[in-house]
């Protein structure tokens, strides 16, 4: 199941504080849509070492969309009308 | 304990690496102010007193400059995503010979000894080149469209310029080199490190870091392309205008225009501020404000003919000094935070709190820097019109906030150590607020 999480009135660290809150308490076959102000490049290295894998989708200079996911479940990004497995 | 080397940082360089700039830097300021006190019946009656000369290079290069090249080595991983080709050993490199040059090159100006500015050039320009060429090779290689990465790109070649233009002066200075109209030669020097490299890497770095930290709108697009560009081209035009043209009015003109575009953008960065989502009270933002009224009040002094030291005040310790410590102030606990992060995260310590970025360097240290360097601001100004005992002061006072400084990064470094080292120990069950 996607979960959702809005990070764009948050001033840093805010934002990556929460993201990684929101990923500890992710159920195993969930995943998270986090809505952002800005490309947040320190996160993916962070992400990288938890191994997740993750895809951004910019909407504009100041939104974008991270989708992110348990390496576990592959290199794509999960589609919510078929949950992985 | 457990073993950190195959850490996966992404593409931010060990924090080590821009400490080592942001330590040197107060160390300069100090020196800056001890000399000011020293020489105060002389040092500000003209800008080209040799304790004024001495002051403003120990000031831009010393302690402007390497805050900027460190900052910019961590920011441009966060902001563009890209690694900085320095590593610790050029940038340690990269440290000690800007340090020692801008230490000769300063004594070299103050006492007139022309060996000293000499090697003191030839180092501090060697260590800057380098930078140039790794940040520039860092930004083309970098991928994606983003506005600070024109902007960077622009500031870093106006260094470059700055560089050349510096080191043509050293040789005319030195009698290597012949050159008619030296003053405007070096006021062009001048218009391109201010404007130029810390103009615009002013403008490009608070167009990213005030929306990302305090929540306010972030300069619109055509902004962020637009000022950067048109800043250079005046730039460009400056040496044409003042050595070629003849006519006395279009230097003029062309700096005004700079000074304007710089004051418009201080005064719209005001007006965004303003507007921020969450307005809470955070003494950094005051090192912002009195930067950008410094650069009102020195376009203001200019534009009424009032003594060039003043507009030197106001622009290198107003504006360059409050911006870049102003920066200091978020990005130095903000990197000690995520550096810590990454490595909690990697060790899977979930038993250990990290310090909250107020607990590297807390609002009230924040405050107090802000009051000694207004004080010092203060002071140096009037002290343009007042001389010896305000200039005096007003060197004391730099000095002071140079060396409280110099803590508050100590301090937020110590605490960083400290908090790392918990993080390698084995201790699961400790626990630090």
């Amino acid at each position: 199941m996607e979960r959702q999480l809005d990070v764009s009135e948050l001033e840093a660290p805010e934002p990556l504080e929460r993201i990684l809150d929101a990923l500890a308490d992710l159920p195993d076959q969930d995943w998270l849509k986090v809505h952002h102000r800005r490309d947040p490049h320190p996160l993916y290295g962070m992400l990288r070492n938890m191994d997740y894998h993750w895809r951004t989708v910019s909407h504009g200079p100041d939104s974008f969309d991270i989708l992110i996911w348990p390496a576990s479940f592959g290199p794509q990004p999960p589609d919510a009308a078929s949950p992985p497995c | 304990m457990l073993n950190t080397a195959g850490l996966d940082l992404a593409n931010t360089p060990p924090i080590s690496l821009s400490l080592r700039f942001f330590l040197a830097a107060p160390l300069f300021a100090l020196t800056a102010g001890v000399l000011l006190a020293a020489g105060a019946e002389t040092a500000l009656l003209s800008r080209w007193t040799p304790t004024a000369l001495a002051t403003a290079h120990l000031l831009l290069l010393g302690f402007i400059t390497p805050i900027m090249c460190g900052a910019l080595l961590q920011i441009l991983p966060v902001l563009v995503g890209a690694r900085t080709a320095v590593t610790p050993r050029t940038g340690a490199a990269m440290v000690m010979m800007l340090g020692l040059g801008v230490a000769l090159l300063s004594a070299g100006l103050g006492l007139g000894q022309r060996w000293l500015l000499l090697a003191g050039a030839t180092l501090a320009a060697g260590a800057l080149l380098v930078f140039v060429i790794k940040i520039a090779y860092t930004l083309f290689t970098s991928s994606g469209s983003s506005p600070v990465r024109w902007t960077l790109t622009l500031a870093v070649s106006a260094l470059a310029v700055t560089v050349v233009l510096g080191l043509m002066l050293v040789g005319v200075h030195s009698g290597w080199l012949a050159l008619t109209a030296g003053k405007a030669w070096t006021d062009i020097h001048l218009a391109w490190g201010l404007a130029g490299w810390m103009g615009l890497l002013l403008v490009g770095i608070a167009g990213e870091l005030i929306p990302m930290f305090y929540l306010s709108p972030p300069p619109p697009r055509w902004l962020k392309r637009g000022l950067p560009a048109t800043i250079i081209g005046l730039l460009m035009l400056l040496p044409f205008t003042t050595l070629l043209s003849g006519n006395r009015l279009l230097p003029v003109a062309v700096t005004l225009g700079i000074l304007l575009l710089l004051g418009g953008f201080a005064v719209s960065s005001f007006v965004r501020q303003a507007c921020r989502r969450r307005p809470r009270r955070d003494a950094s933002l005051g090192f912002w404000w009195l930067g950008q009224a410094a650069i009102v009040m020195a376009a203001i002094a200019w534009l009424l003919r009032a003594p060039e030291t003043l507009v030197g005040v106001l622009a290198i310790v107003g504006a360059g000094m409050s911006f870049t410590t102003g920066t200091l102030f978020k990005i130095v606990p903000f990197l000690s935070w995520y550096h810590l992060q990454t490595c909690k995260m990697k060790l899977r310590r979930t038993d250990i709190k990290l310090p909250t970025m107020q607990g590297f360097i807390g609002n009230r240290a924040v405050g107090w820097q802000l009051a000694s360097h207004s004080a010092a601001l203060l002071l140096l100004s009037l002290g343009t019109w007042l001389h010896t005992p305000t200039i005096r002061a007003g060197g004391v006072m730099l000095a002071a906030s140079a060396l409280l400084l110099w803590f508050n990064l100590a301090r937020a470094w110590w605490r960083y150590r400290a908090t790392r080292r918990l993080l390698l120990s084995g201790d699961r069950q400790a626990e630090i607020s």
